[in-house]
Parts: structure tokens; C-alpha cells; sequence
């Protein structure tokens, strides 16, 4: 009888292995593609396991203030937003294309993590994915709890703050060639004919 | 070690910006024409486009903002234009191009 289980579970293991080796060798793999519900699943079941639990209950131990809602935009903006966009919302050219794609922050799926799980996730990062560990793993530094406030606040970013934080956006070096470039033409140096150039995208803007 | 991340990573991202596409293109020119709904500029090529104004349209002066009364024409400006639209997104307005030398 435990033969016969063992034989059946064989048979469906080979089953299910070769359907995926037939898919995959007329499809391939693109980390275009939408992760399927069960990865999704297995994803955050996996995301959820690797946070210990004395660190998942961690409150953040700095007080929301103006300065630190003012610091956390500035270190988002230059560390985060290349994938993230500086609204949370994931939709830059990294962040749509990654495999699993960069989520939309504001929504409930990280909404529900407790500060100590985004703590975690930001210091520790998340195998598998585009989320590097961005610290050294100690459960104290002040800028990774300024992010988690920045992560909990999202949905109280305004324009005036976005256009801030646009400004400081990592910048290609063409398109640090490219501002100069418009600085020089507004303050009329150069040649007095004006230069037309559709120059290189703004890849790190939002799409709307 | 966050130092090294901190360098390493946004050198990573920039090679791979550097060949996407996508968002805003940027257009330099002169002030022909402007109105509430539209501006028109002349750029280097001797090309005249016309730009949508809209309730998201933003203009910036200096790096300030400025708004629609202080675009003049001959004025230089750089205009920030979503792809696949005319739709100016944000107007950066600059010295007042020279007049033509009268012949």
C-alpha cells in the first residue's frame, strides 16, 4: 500500500516536471512576466519565515518629526526611489522589470508588515528578488527606522515633496551632461540659436 | 559596508539606465507663442513645436517656481515633455534669447 502512495506521488512529481520542462523550453523564462499566484504565495511565505521573531516585533523606537519626515524623503530619494519611485509605487523602468516587480508600497500587501518586518526587510534585504540588504543587520540604525517611517507615511507625500526628491535622484552621467547642457542654454552661454534635443529620458520619473 | 552598497549599487543602476527608454523628453528652444492653452517654440533646427498646457503643467524659474505670466516670448526655455504626448510637463524659462542682428 505505502508502495503504491510512493509510486503515485512519483508519477505526479514526473507529471508536474515534465509540464514545467515543456513550458519553459517553449517559453522561456522573462522577468517580464507576472509571477504566478502560487510564487506569490510562496514569496511572502518565504518573505514572512525569514524575519525572526524577536525582530519582527520591534517597534520603531524613533519619534515621527518633521526632520526625520524631511530626512527620511532625502535618503529614499537617493537610495530607494531608482526602483521604488519616489512615491512608493514601484513604477520606474527598474522597478516594473524586475522579477517579482517592485510592489506598490502604499498598498496593503506592505502596509500589513510591522515596522519591525520592513525594518528587517530594508537592513537585511530579500533573497530572490532586487532587494538588496542595505545594512549591517544591527536592529539600531536610525536612518533604516527613518525609512520605515518614510514607508508608513507614503500616502502623505505631496507634489511639492516629490519635485524635492526628484532632485535628488541618482543622475546618469548623460543626463548630468544633459542638465548642464539646459543650464547653459537658460542662462543663454553659448551659441545664441537655441539647441533642440530630445535627449535622454528622466528614466528615473515616474510613469504617471 | 552600507558605504560600499551605497556607491556600488546606483554605479550598477546607472549602466543599465543608460540604454532604457521611456518618460520625458527634453525640448530647448525660443518662445514664439504663448497663450493659456499652448506654448510654441522655435528650436535649433529651425522647427516649431507647440506644447499642451494643462492643469500639470509646472514652470520653474532658476530652479523656483514661476508661473505661466512669466513666460514671455524670446524667452529660452526647456521643456520637460512625456513621451508620446505634446503635453508640457514642466517649463524651465531662462534668459531672453538675443534678437536677430538687423541686416
Amino acid at each position: 500500500m505505502r508502495t503504491g502512495y510512493l509510486a503515485l506521488a512519483l508519477v505526479g512529481v514526473g507529471t508536474v516536471g515534465a509540464i514545467a520542462f515543456v513550458l519553459t523550453r517553449s517559453a522561456g523564462f522573462s522577468a517580464r512576466a507576472e509571477p504566478s499566484m502560487a510564487e506569490r504565495l510562496i514569496a511572502r511565505a518565504a518573505r514572512r519565515s525569514a524575519v525572526p521573531p524577536s525582530a519582527r516585533d520591534a517597534r520603531n523606537p524613533l519619534p515621527f518629526t518633521p526632520d526625520v519626515w524631511s530626512d527620511a524623503r532625502a535618503h529614499f530619494a537617493d537610495h530607494c526611489a531608482s526602483c521604488h519611485g519616489n512615491d512608493g509605487r514601484g513604477h520606474t523602468e527598474l522597478g516594473r522589470n524586475l522579477y517579482p516587480k517592485a510592489p506598490d508600497m502604499r498598498l496593503p500587501d506592505t502596509q500589513r508588515l510591522t515596522d519591525g518586518e520592513l525594518y528587517w526587510i530594508i537592513e537585511n534585504g530579500v533573497r530572490l528578488t532586487g532587494m538588496p540588504a542595505w545594512g549591517n543587520g544591527t536592529p539600531d540604525d536610525v536612518d533604516t527606522w527613518k525609512l520605515v517611517h518614510f514607508v508608513r507615511h507614503l500616502t502623505d507625500l505631496t507634489a511639492e515633496h516629490l519635485k524635492e526628491m526628484e532632485a535628488l535622484n541618482p543622475k546618469t552621467p548623460s543626463e548630468i551632461e544633459e542638465e548642464r547642457q539646459d543650464r547653459e542654454f537658460l542662462e543663454g552661454k553659448g551659441a545664441d540659436e537655441p539647441a533642440a534635443t530630445p535627449s535622454h529620458p528622466h528614466q528615473h520619473k515616474e510613469q504617471p | 559596508m552600507k558605504r560600499l552598497i551605497t556607491l556600488t549599487v546606483p554605479a550598477i543602476l546607472a549602466g543599465t539606465l543608460a540604454f532604457a527608454h521611456g518618460d520625458n523628453v527634453h525640448i530647448r528652444g525660443v518662445v514664439t507663442q504663448v497663450s493659456a492653452q499652448s506654448i510654441t517654440v522655435q528650436t535649433a533646427a529651425k522647427a516649431t513645436k507647440t506644447l499642451t498646457l494643462t492643469d500639470k503643467t509646472t514652470f520653474q524659474r532658476s530652479g523656483k517656481a514661476a508661473r505661466l505670466d512669466d513666460v514671455k516670448v524670446g524667452d529660452r526655455v526647456v521643456i520637460d515633455v512625456p513621451v508620446k504626448t505634446t503635453n508640457a510637463l514642466l517649463i524651465q524659462i531662462g534668459a531672453t534669447a538675443k534678437p536677430a542682428p538687423h541686416k
